[in-house]
């Protein structure tokens, strides 16, 4: 099988190719282009302005990706906004080997699980700031167990019972104050607390299972 | 052979594919290049996907705001993340800067206390029709237009920073100073004006502020969460209203009130319905323009006026419309 005619020799080119080796890893014919050209010029001479630029493209799509982990629109929006604030702060950029998009999305997706650890997990875990993780390459194995773990988040809620859930959510994703939940849907706000109380046992007993 | 596809990816991010293609993806993904590419199909796919929008704009603004509060020397910097802190996200607002708010606000409410406005402050003020000239004492001049009022402090401490209240119309003049001292004009509503030598009309009233710039350049500083600074070139007119929008125009419409002070009003291209806005202000009278076509329709000019009537009756005739009064608001068609 002749791979080099899959090979397009652009600089500014990804092309996705794996040499032939024992065990046969995927092969893909997938093409990109550097779509960050331009910022990476204008990091150059202007890192804030780069950042700017960073945080008008991919707020809205980092803070999408979050909320599938902590399932609270505020707090990944403060997640988002708090690792563009340490990306320009600490001056990660000039560390970023890779395109910053994936720099990113690593990072929120750490600051996301650290988050959840925080809230959900065994006490005393272990939290390291996102920059420590990229460069301690573990963000492949990391991004692995993050896919599984918000796929789990994602059933264990959508398996709630319906009150349940719809009370969770109100709760946490819209950041709704229990009083008004127990308005909206006409219930006491001892039902709303132990309705939040149960959906959040049941995430923290998911989570924990997991070790994280 | 196995091929990845970007469809095996979207399906993988949505969570929708099988053990085997997981297993494919996986392995593919232990080589560098290929998760770019991976990471390239994620941001496609949160695009076509989002689980919520956020306000991009805002949030930017919150962050440069963020930033700009620690550039400024002396004042308190929000609690910053440390690498390997406790808490991995700050509280909603920040915790530190609250406590010297609070502790701002003691002190102020405590120097209210002990002395009242009148013995603290100097107050110029003026009646409906009068207008007053003031002369500072770092020789700026404030020129104080009807119902108006111009604060300052009586205890002259002006060798740091300049600073009046206005609440009303006035028209400044400040002048320079040899070591830059920046001069400071305080609003009712939200904004705070800082010059350093120049020329600029300030209208300040209890729900907005509009602020056009004449010579020499003007940083505006918001009182909001989330607005940063702007700066004003000459020409430029400043408008901060209720829904906290800040809207800068040049001064193509722009009519110089400055000219009340010789009872003229100067339009420049200014539209009907913005000369009809401008007698709202000035005379208390609402002007209906029902045709829209007459409403956008430009003047230029100066005219001289001693009552608003004045004035409806010389565009009247210039530009070929009738003025009636019902109900104690004129209709033009």
């Amino acid at each position: 099988m002749n791979f080099s005619d899959n090979i397009k020799d652009q600089s500014n080119c990804y092309s996705a190719f794996s040499p032939p080796h024992a065990g046969e890893p995927p092969y893909s014919a997938i093409e990109i282009e550097d779509r960050e050209l331009f910022i990476k010029q204008v990091f150059k001479t202007d890192p804030s302005k780069g950042c700017e630029l960073l945080f008008k493209r991919y707020y809205g799509i980092l803070c999408s990706h979050a909320v599938k982990y902590v399932y609270s629109k505020e707090m990944a929006e403060d997640l988002v906004a708090e690792v563009f604030y340490k990306f320009w702060k600490n001056k990660y950029y000039e560390s970023v080997s890779g395109s910053y998009r994936s720099y990113l999305f690593k990072a929120v997706r750490n600051t996301a699980l650290n988050q959840l650890k925080k809230e959900f997990g065994h006490s005393g875990a272990n939290i390291d700031d996102y920059e420590e993780e990229i460069r301690n390459g573990q963000d492949i194995l990391q991004l692995l167990e993050a896919e599984e773990l918000s796929r789990l988040i994602e059933k264990t809620i959508g398996e709630l019972p319906p009150k349940c859930q719809l009370v969770f959510l109100m709760s946490r994703l819209d950041s709704k104050k229990n009083q008004e939940i127990a308005r909206n849907l006409n219930v006491s706000l001892k039902a709303v607390e132990a309705h939040i109380s149960k959906a959040l046992t049941i995430l923290r007993s998911v989570i924990q299972e997991r070790h994280i | 052979m196995s091929v990845i596809t970007k469809d095996i990816i979207y399906k993988y991010i949505a969570g929708q594919a099988t053990v085997i293609q997981k297993r494919l993806i996986e392995e593919w993904l232990l080589y560098p290049e290929n998760q770019e590419i991976f990471y390239e199909c994620m941001e496609e796919w949160e695009q076509r996907h989002p689980q919520f929008i956020p306000d991009t704009e805002k949030a930017l603004l919150a962050y440069q705001k963020r930033l700009y509060n620690e550039a400024e020397p002396g004042k308190p910097a929000i609690a910053l993340q440390e690498e390997n802190d406790d808490r991995p996200l700050p509280e909603r607002s920040s915790n530190r800067q609250w406590i010297w708010y609070a502790a701002a606000l003691l002190l102020i409410s405590l120097g209210a206390a002990i002395f009242k406005d009148n013995i603290l402050y100097r107050h110029y003020t003026t009646a409906e029709n009068e207008i007053k000239t003031v002369l500072l004492p770092d020789n700026s001049k404030v020129t104080i237009l009807g119902n108006s009022d111009l604060k300052l402090t009586r205890i002259f401490n002006w060798k740091k920073d300049r600073m009046v209240w206005l609440k009303g119309q006035a028209i400044f003049n400040v002048k320079h100073t040899r070591d830059n001292r920046p001069f400071f004009v305080n609003t009712p509503f939200k904004t705070q004006i800082q010059v350093l030598g120049t020329e600029f009309d300030l209208y300040a009233s209890s729900d907005s502020t509009r602020i056009f710039l004449n010579e020499g350049s003007i940083r505006i500083n918001m009182d909001s969460a989330f607005f940063s600074p702007v700066i004003m070139k000459p020409g430029d007119l400043v408008k901060v209203g209720n829904n906290n929008a800040v809207q800068i125009r040049n001064n193509q419409f722009y009519w110089q009130f400055r000219t009340q002070v010789n009872h003229t009003l100067v339009f420049n291209k200014t539209p009907l319905s913005d000369v009809a806005l401008i007698m709202k202000e000035q005379f208390g009278k609402t002007i209906h323009i029902p045709d829209t076509a007459l409403g956008n329709r430009m003047i230029s000019g100066s005219y001289k006026w001693t009552t608003e009537k004045d004035i409806l009756n010389t565009l009247a005739l210039m530009m070929n419309f009738t003025v009636t009064y019902e109900n104690n608001e004129a209709v033009l068609k």
